[in-house]
């Protein structure tokens, strides 16, 4: 698997109009991806995530460390091109239509996707001649995504790619990462979801007051909690008593069935589906 | 180049649906055909065609360079403060695009302007642009004496126009007398004239002799009280040597513009552009303003002799003078680019702008100059730190 990003010794100190220090909002965190990879990049508000982003985006200078994205040094113009950007906040200019905006960061492309194509992936064809300030926030979203995509990029990084969508668009946003991994782009995500997280990354890094807590893929980060989950068909009283019984008698202890909810979210989606007729 | 022309475009855009170039066409308009017929008094000397394009042109100047400077600067300050600055960092065109983009997108839009106001200024003047006309002063550089009844040559010479002069006496007696205006190709003419007032004349052409009798002697400033105006071609081309002076200083406004947005935080570069804006129309003002009451160059310069004289001075007495004057000299260098080239005023009074003036403004405004900023503006803009937020 090639290597496609590395971070060594990132640090970034936030200086206050004289020059001293004010805050180490990045301390030595080091990490690599590699191609194809899907990587979450996690860590509660404060911890650097966006400070260690704008970094390997050159959009931020570390203090110290390198950070190298696609055999180049962070944010050199010949990178950009195969770098694909979510930024956590959709700012788009509010008197250009959902086409235009896509039509115009096309233009500073230099081999762009299709910008109608792109509306299309992301389900925005129907507003693709309204003004983006007139999206709600999820459209924004989805019009984030598919500029993201305008170069075809290696490397994705997706800040909080799912805020501001309703389940349906999560869903859809979750396959499309799917799809991505798959074909071989590689993936930062950086979130506050952590069931977002689990449902497509491979690894995640752990950020927390700036410095790296851990890293690792998540079965070796979860690891098991010994306690193991049998979904079983709903039971008659008869047939769940034996079967209490039986297990009973194997563990010498007691056991409590729960039922097993869908939840809310599969809920949702199954009740949007039968009502659009899907 | 991938991404210029998409930002650009896309800045003349945003302009055009946010109804600031409706507006400032509008106002451009409005100044060409409004402000010469509130014309009245001293304004109106010229006539007119002469309010059009001097009162009329130099508002709409005036506004156009302030768009522009706003324009610029909110380009790419906007991009920044609103978070665009992400999305349009890590696109591949790189930021030397993005700030040629930006900084051409202000630049169409004051050209467009400043067509729109020539265009409606040709409406409004029937087509008509005063007749270009070249001053020609005498040689000599000290007072020219007219003794009584000794015929004086002026040393002016130059071909049919006409001679404007301007007499005193140093007796202070404004009592008339009869002055004839002789040419060495034969032609004589005979005025009644007063001191203290300005005549003007016909003019055949040839070398310029005076002859006066009423008074002991008459005086004449021959740099500034003796001009013989001539025939310098036509109002038109003078009109496109001073549209393409002023298209020179919409290029150098939008650079200067764009070099603030790189440079500085948002209100504080629209600020420094506009304050510089401020005193580059008031130059002349500020200038004379800044000086000593009563002090003169020669004198501030002697003041510096004084210090270097090897005498103790102490604390100079002068040396508020020189900060003063150094203070002057710098505001009037660091606005050359606008008020070296300001010649509205000249085209409205007919005053010819000569065809070397605007190679030299080719050269020293558009290649030197306007280059110098952008190229400095982008060095800045290539350093800036573009982190979403930072600016809010």
């Amino acid at each position: 698997m090639s290597e496609v990003l590395r971070a060594e010794g990132l640090t970034r100190v936030f200086k206050d109009f004289w020059g001293r220090p004010t805050v180490t909002a990045v301390d030595q965190v080091s990490f690599s991806l590699g191609g194809g990879e899907v990587v979450g990049l996690l860590g509660p508000n404060g911890a650097g995530k966006s400070t260690t982003v704008k970094m390997l985006l050159g959009l931020l200078r570390p203090t110290a460390g390198t950070c190298t994205v696609l055999g180049q040094s962070a944010g050199h113009a010949a990178t950009q091109a195969r770098v694909g950007y979510l930024p956590e906040e959709s700012a788009f200019w509010p008197t250009l239509t959902g086409r235009e905006t896509l039509e115009l960061l096309a233009g500073l492309t230099a081999r762009p996707s299709d910008p109608a194509a792109l509306l299309a992936r992301v389900g925005l064809t129907a507003a693709a001649d309204r003004r983006v300030g007139e999206y709600s926030k999820g459209m924004a979203r989805r019009l984030g995504l598919a500029q993201a995509l305008l170069g075809s990029p290696d490397l994705l990084i997706l800040d909080e790619p799912t805020s501001g969508l309703d389940p349906l668009g999560r869903r859809e946003v979750k396959a499309m990462i799917g799809e991505l991994a798959t074909a071989g782009t590689t993936i930062l995500l950086s979130s506050h979801l952590l069931a977002e997280v689990e449902d497509v990354c491979d690894r995640v890094l752990v950020l927390l007051n700036g410095r790296l807590v851990a890293a690792g893929g998540l079965a070796e980060l979860l690891g098991e909690t010994g306690q193991l989950a049998l979904p079983l068909p709903q039971l008659s009283p008869e047939a769940l008593a034996r079967v209490l019984a039986a297990v009973r008698a194997e563990l010498g202890t007691e056991i409590e069935p729960r039922p097993l909810s869908r939840g809310l979210e599969a809920f949702f989606l199954d009740l949007v589906a039968r009502e659009s007729g899907q | 180049m991938i991404g210029v022309l998409p930002l650009a475009f896309d800045l003349i855009r945003r302009a055009w649906r946010s109804g600031l170039v409706a507006a400032v066409g509008l106002a451009v308009a409005a100044a060409m055909v409004w402000l010469p017929t509130q014309a009245s008094g001293e304004a109106l000397d010229g006539g007119r065609l002469a309010a059009v394009w001097s009162l009329g042109l130099g508002l709409a100047q005036a506004l156009i360079f302030t768009a522009v400077a706003v324009l610029a600067v909110d380009g790419l300050a906007r991009d920044v403060r609103d978070g665009q600055a992400a999305l349009l960092a890590t696109q591949p065109q790189g930021r030397v695009r993005w700030w040629l983009g930006r900084w051409l997108g202000a630049a169409l839009l004051g050209l467009g302007w400043l067509a729109l106001a020539v265009g409606v200024g040709l409406i409004v003047a029937g087509g008509q642009v005063p007749a270009a006309w070249q001053e020609i002063h005498a040689p000599q550089v000290q007072p020219l004496a007219l003794p009584q009844g000794t015929i004086v040559d002026t040393g002016l010479e130059g071909p049919p126009g006409r001679l404007r002069l301007y007499l005193t006496t140093p007796e202070g007696d404004d009592a008339a007398g009869t002055l004839e205006i002789l040419s060495t190709t034969g032609a004589r003419q005979a005025i009644t004239v007063q001191p203290f007032r300005t005549y003007e004349s016909d003019w055949p052409g040839g070398r310029l002799g005076l002859w006066q009798d009423g008074w002991p002697a008459l005086v004449i400033d021959p740099g500034r009280d003796l001009v013989l105006r001539v025939p310098a071609g036509s109002g038109a081309a003078n009109l496109l040597r001073v549209v393409v002076l002023l298209a020179l200083q919409v290029l150098f406004v939008a650079a200067l513009g764009a070099a603030a947005a790189g440079a500085l935080r948002y209100p504080l570069a629209l600020l420094a552009v506009l304050a510089w804006l401020f005193a580059a129309a008031h130059a002349p003002l500020l200038s004379s303003s800044l000086r000593p009451p009563g002090a003169q160059e020669e004198e501030l310069l002697a003041h510096g002799h004084h210090a270097d004289d090897g005498h103790d001075h102490g604390v100079s007495e002068g040396w508020w003078l020189e900060v003063l004057e150094g203070a002057r000299l710098t505001g009037w260098s660091l606005t050359d680019a606008l008020h070296r080239w300001w010649r509205v005023g000249d085209l409205g009074a007919g005053r010819l702008v000569p065809g070397a003036e605007v190679g030299q403004a080719l050269l020293r405004l558009g290649l030197l100059q306007t280059v110098a900023v952008a190229v400095a503006g982008i060095l800045l803009w290539r350093r800036r730190e573009l982190a979403l937020g930072d600016e809010s």
